[in-house]
């Protein structure tokens, strides 16, 4: 099989979640025997030297840990461009759809549709089957978090009345309603719509964007590859809790402190382990280290590398992810499970369908801080409970089976 | 003067704000005075200062007229501002302060603009001009002067800098009373903060010709924000900004930052062709120290540059974090708020409160203590303070910062459900036992994790684990026995792949039997059900799935996966074999057989009944020999390749060379295929013959080619074995070499190895061809690069272990070398 993946922005200058996901896919599938290349918009990056097919783009090609990538640019980039109101470009139209007729694939899978949209809609009108991982909430929501700018959460667009209201000016109306006709033209191009989380596929349903049959569930895998260490530890007499991410206010640090503190009171034999730097929000920090104050079972270690979260969890009995916003596919959940750690977590989004109250870990009221210390509490006063989550944990998708499930689609469209 | 002719001359005000500059102020109104513009007046207001000889401004201002007014106390510009506002009866408002100056043209070059074009608002450039004040003698020395700020109006920029001198502008009356006048919160900024609201209406134009003077005093008259202090300038500053946070989307703030870059890589660029004009200039050495000089000071302006710009970066990423808790808080505190009025009104409306209020009014008058009435009165009168200095937001920010944190909950709208799966997989439960196998032997720690996949695979009445173990010194047994207590173990010598997983068999309850490897992972929490599901459908009696690579599968792993299923098996889909379609079993061809039989321990299902009349007979190719035997009686095979476990080895070349050897050995005997008998030395001549050449190419390509794409590197080596074969092509005798080795080798007959090394070689480039299709796959050697080279020594290994399987009988034992 040819397959073409697109994606907003990839290796080597950029290397969040998304990028890694596409750069796992395409390896598996080239050991699987397919011929992949990766399509993705060259964004704040020189030197693309080559004039593209296309009016005003320039591209160039190179080749990412053997995945051969083609990076295209508009020659005057447009200023709305990280903004994303303009799904329809002809300048990235024209340019994928040389592409498609000249490298002949039979499948194009976009991996987020941000500047490269129209991508999309030259695949489906070049006759290639177009699949479309929807990785976060941005086809219906222009900020991508469903997260209003006064940190509420968001129930959906309306038909952009909320996105006017909650985070955008008037200005933006007409553009809102082209956003809103544009994503819907371009979602009806695509043959199959992927989901990360069953939750994405009921937050699309819920605001009636996308009915939820038009979905398949494919769960992002976890390269197993990498995770060196076992743990066959048990739990010893001071139960030592983790939290691994970035200080941030959506993250609900706060609400886990004060949880901590409350619980502290009935059961001293807990530990609090913070790790994650403050990324940009070092105000919210410094409150946290103060809601901490002197107590030193509560330990801020700071900024962590992604490659050593083995040596970290290893000294962790149970994890908290304490979000306050919609976590889609939390990885530090997925992470904590595929090392066989249980998670006590909020009961809202993504992360209540990863962990099952009572069964592989803990859920407490989603901003409730007694409600966690009750938690909390729980674990302390019978440990036992976690060698018990810890043999129901059933272990996330390996990026094997990943890509397994992904060609099987491609088959199926195919066939 | 032509609008002064056409009587088409709208009136225009002039604001001027004073205060205990009597001297500066008299240029200013002397400027306005003097404007080609006429009709004018002139709102003077006097911000609680000195008196004013207004009948000698008067007497200057001739016939343009005079609004004055008089505040008995100072009450800060943005009050004063809005007086003079008010007073203004132009359909035109401008600005001008004390200390400023128009020149004559100013007034008239922006009325000429707005009449005749739909803008509400335009602004001209001025000059900053340096002056220096000598108080004693009263007198003004310009320094210099240079045009600053002139820059075409752009909202994202405006919303973070305040770029328009003030008096530069010219509204229409209505674009600043519809904006609702300054914010008289501000002390600083309070322009900024009008020209962000009305600049949200109306587009400002930016006539680029200088009318003005923007005075910058050298001592203490200057009042404007230089002389302020830093932290002060940054408060307001940052006022300005959270005020109007809702205007600051993402793309403004990149936008401005952008900007800035563009600067930046300006700054960068000129530094460049600096330092490219040095180079040029090199040889006159009395001219570099020159240049060097000035490239230092620009170095030191680009440094400071960044600094500025990381700054005002730090700045806004403070302040968004800042700005989000603080609007959380609000609508919290409001919240709140609303809760407690509800309650009160609820409490107030109930009958006993109305009969109680009485009561309680008498008692609080006799019986108050004092001390917290007093308590109470000390906090609120502090809050009014609060209130009244800094205005409602900073109140709210306050209030929250002592009572408040702690309590931050969240209030969510009804958070949206999680609904099951719309398609779920179409499922009826398997209601049998179903037995899975696993011989074992130091399977090492992720034994674990496959254990754990296999028992919690869905859709199972129930499964049955059976280990049995040969030997492991590892932790294999214990890990087993937490999940199965049906672990049997046997000596290590005794393992047989037949008779141990017969013997294993025979412990099994189940009423199917999954044969697997304690390696293979299964993929999904399906992979059970659909492997039993046609064996419980009586589709098929046995059943195999896939292998695929493991993420860190080798090339040649994956490669032979790929050859495997794709070249050879021609799997694609899954596949129904039976025997029927054919007259005659025996008579189908070996390749045919081979396809067909697909059976592999490493993921078969079979139904017990089945298995029991059949078991495992061979010791080698076990599997391979029941697909045969099952096919011979009529039984139905399938292959699936929409399931799989995930299987597969990084092991060294020689390995592959003892594996294919018996493979080939033991394939031809359940097949009853012929194998050539040709001496066993001879074929490992040609063997190590054609090893050695495969040595030189190679290492002469790794000198040329290794950088290149993998496709030319792969193909120049099989370019430069080929001529290596070609010149070499009929036998290592004919060649003068060390005289010993010729003697040796005289034994062997020239035609026979010429023959049996091209054969050898025809075999290794087909398989080779197929490696070159699969590299293909791969742009650049980065992520092959150490593993290119081994693969072909690894194909080597395999196609030579194969090669003498088939062409010698005589017994062999590499096992025991390897």
């Amino acid at each position: 099989m040819r397959i073409l993946i697109g994606v907003h922005q990839f290796f080597p200058n950029h290397y969040t979640g998304t990028e890694r996901y596409v750069l796992n896919l395409a390896k598996q599938l080239q050991k699987f025997g397919h011929y992949v290349k990766v399509l993705t918009y060259a964004f704040r990056e020189q030197g693309l030297v080559r004039r593209g097919h296309a009016v005003g783009i320039i591209r160039r090609e190179y080749s990412y840990e053997g995945v051969p990538v083609i990076a295209i640019r508009h020659e005057e980039q447009p200023d709305d461009l990280s903004f994303v109101f303009d799904f329809i470009d002809a300048g990235i139209y024209n340019e994928a759809k040389a592409i498609f007729k000249n490298e002949k694939f039979d499948i194009y899978h976009c991996a987020h549709p941000l500047r490269i949209a129209s991508s999309i809609k030259a695949a489906s009108d070049s006759g290639v089957k177009v699949v479309f991982m929807v990785t976060d909430y941005f086809m219906m929501c222009p900020q991508g978090i469903m997260l209003r700018s006064d940190n509420t959460l968001c129930n959906g667009p309306d038909n952009g009345k909320n996105c006017l209201r909650y985070c955008f000016t008037n200005v933006h109306n007409a553009r809102m309603q082209d956003r809103i006709t544009n994503a819907q033209t371009l979602l009806n191009c695509c043959d199959q719509l992927l989901s990360p989380s069953q939750f994405l596929i009921s937050v699309f349903n819920h605001t009636g964007f996308i009915p939820s049959e038009r979905f398949i569930l494919a769960r992002h895998g976890f390269d197993y590859a990498k995770k060196l260490t076992h743990f066959f530890k048990e739990s010893g007499e001071i139960i030592t809790l983790g939290y691994i991410g970035t200080v941030q206010y959506h993250k609900g640090v706060h609400i886990m402190v004060e949880g901590f503190k409350k619980a502290r009171e009935q059961n001293p034999k807990i530990k609090l382990q913070i790790w994650g730097g403050a990324f940009h929000e070092t105000e919210y920090q410094d409150r946290v280290k103060k809601l901490a104050g002197e107590d030193s079972n509560v330990v801020l270690k700071g900024q962590y590398d992604f490659n050593d979260v083995e040596n970290i969890l290893k000294n962790i009995d149970i994890v908290i992810v304490p979000s306050i916003w919609y976590e889609n596919a939390p990885l530090t959940i997925t992470t904590s499970l595929a090392y066989g750690i249980p998670v006590i977590t909020s009961d809202i989004g993504g992360m209540k369908e990863l962990i099952n109250n009572g069964e592989n870990g803990l859920t407490f009221k989603v901003g409730d801080p007694l409600d966690l210390s009750d938690k909390i509490n729980m674990i302390a006063e019978n440990p036992e409970i976690i060698t018990k989550f810890k043999r129901n944990i059933k272990y996330p998708i390996r990026i094997e089976e990943e890509a397994f499930n992904t060609e099987l689609v491609y088959r199926r469209l195919l066939s | 003067m032509s609008l002064i002719e056409n009587n088409t001359t709208p009136p225009v005000s002039i604001i001027v704000r004073t205060k205990d500059r009597p001297k500066l102020l008299k240029r200013a109104i002397q400027s306005i005075a003097a404007q080609t513009y006429r009709p004018i007046e002139v709102v003077l207001v006097n911000d609680g200062g000195c008196d004013l000889d207004i009948e000698e401004l008067k007497t200057i201002l001739g016939n343009v007229s005079l609004n004055y007014q008089r505040l008995a106390i100072n009450t800060g510009r943005a009050h004063a501002g809005n007086v003079g506002i008010e007073n203004t009866k132009g359909e035109y408002i401008g600005f001008l302060d004390d200390d400023d100056e128009f020149y004559p043209e100013h007034v008239e070059t922006l009325v000429a603009f707005l009449i005749r074009t739909d803008y509400k608002v335009a602004y001209t450039d001025s000059l900053m001009a340096y002056k220096e004040y000598d108080p004693v003698k009263c007198e003004l020395t310009e320094v210099k002067k240079e045009l600053i700020f002139s820059k075409d109006f752009n909202y994202s920029f405006l919303l973070f800098e305040n770029y328009i001198p003030f008096m530069c502008l010219l509204f229409e009356s209505k674009a600043i009373k519809s904006a609702g006048n300054f914010d008289t919160s501000f002390d600083l900024y309070e322009d900024w903060d009008l020209l962000i609201r009305i600049g949200e209406r109306y587009p400002f134009y930016h006539i680029k010709r200088v009318t003005a003077d923007y005075n910058q005093w050298s001592n203490e008259l200057q009042i404007s924000q230089n002389n302020k202090e830093p932290l002060f300038l940054k408060q307001s500053y940052l006022k300005v900004l959270s005020k109007h946070m809702d205007k600051i989307t993402i793309n403004r703030i990149q936008h401005y930052m952008s900007e800035h870059v563009a600067t930046r890589n300006a700054l960068n660029e000129l530094n460049r062709e600096f330092k490219r004009y040095m180079d040029e200039q090199r040889p006159k050495d009395y001219e570099i120290s020159n240049l060097a000089a000035k490239i230092n000071k620009l170095e030191g302006q680009i440094v400071g540059n960044k600094v500025v710009i990381e700054e005002k970066d730090t700045q806004i990423k403070h302040l968004d974090t800042a700005l989000r808790n603080q609007n959380i808080m609000l609508t919290e505190i409001e919240a709140a708020l609303q809760e407690k009025e509800a309650i009160i009104s609820a409490m107030i409306n109930t009958k006993g409160w109305k009969l109680l209020e009485k009561y309680r009014k008498a008692k609080n008058y006799a019986i108050a203590p004092l001390d917290g009435v007093k308590k109470g009165w000390i906090l609120s009168a502090k809050g009014l303070k609060v209130l009244k200095n800094e205005g409602l937001n900073s109140f709210i920010r306050k209030l929250n910062k002592k009572y408040l944190f702690n309590k931050a909950i969240k209030k969510l709208p009804e958070p949206i459900e999680l609904i099951s799966p719309s398609t779920p997989l179409a499922i009826n439960p398997i209601d049998s036992k179903i037995s899975i196998i696993i011989p074992t032997k130091n399977a090492g720690d992720e034994f674990d994790y496959t254990l754990r996949k296999i028992v919690q695979q869905e859709g199972i009445g129930e499964i049955e684990l059976i280990v049995i173990d040969s030997g492991s010194k590892d932790r294999t047994i214990d890990i087993a026995r937490a999940y199965t207590e049906k672990v049997f173990q046997i000596p290590p010598e005794d393992f047989h792949h037949a008779k141990t997983r017969n013997l294993a068999a025979e412990k099994a309850e189940g009423d199917f039997l999954v044969f697997t490897v304690q390696d293979a992972i299964p993929v999904g929490s399906h992979w059970l059900y659909k492997l039993i599901e046609p064996l419980h459908k009586d589709i098929a009696s046995a059943v195999s799935a896939k292998q695929i690579p493991r993420s860190d599968a080798d090339l040649y792993a994956c490669w032979s996966y790929w050859a495997h299923n794709i070249g050879f098996m021609g799997h694609d889909q899954d596949h129904l074999y039976n025997s029927s379609l054919f007259p005659n079993f025996n008579e189908i061809d070996s390749q045919t057989k081979r396809i067909m039989a697909t059976l592999d321990n490493v993921c078969l299902g079979v139904r017990k009944t089945v298995f029991d009349m059949y078991r495992f007979e061979a010791a080698y190719a076990e599997d391979f020999e029941l697909g045969i035997q099952l096919l011979k009686d009529g039984h139905t095979i399938m292959f699936q390749s929409s399931n799989a476990v995930i299987h597969s080895h990084n092991r060294p070349a020689i390995y592959y060379f003892n594996r294919s050897y018996i493979d080939s050995v033991s394939l031809s005997g359940i097949l009853h295929t012929e194998r050539k008998n040709i001496p066993a030395s001879i074929v490992m001549e040609a063997i190590i013959f054609l090893y050695c050449l495969l040595k030189m190419s190679i290492v002469s390509e790794m000198e040329l080619n290794l950088n290149k794409e993998p496709a030319v590197f792969i193909r120049s080596i099989l370019n430069n074995l080929n001529e290596r074969v070609g010149s070499a092509n009929h036998s290592p005798q004919l060649l003068k070499g060390d005289q010993l080795f010729d003697e040796f080798f005289s034994e062997i007959s020239p035609v026979n190895h010429a023959v049996i090394v091209s054969e050898l070689y025809s075999i290794f480039i087909i398989n080779m061809q197929s490696f070159l299709e699969f590299i293909k796959r791969y742009s650049s050697m980065s992520s092959v690069k150490d593993d290119i080279v081994l693969s072909v020594y690894k194909i080597f290994s395999n196609t030579a272990g194969h090669f003498i399987g088939v062409n010698t009988t005589e017994k062999l034992d590499f096992k025991r070398r390897i």
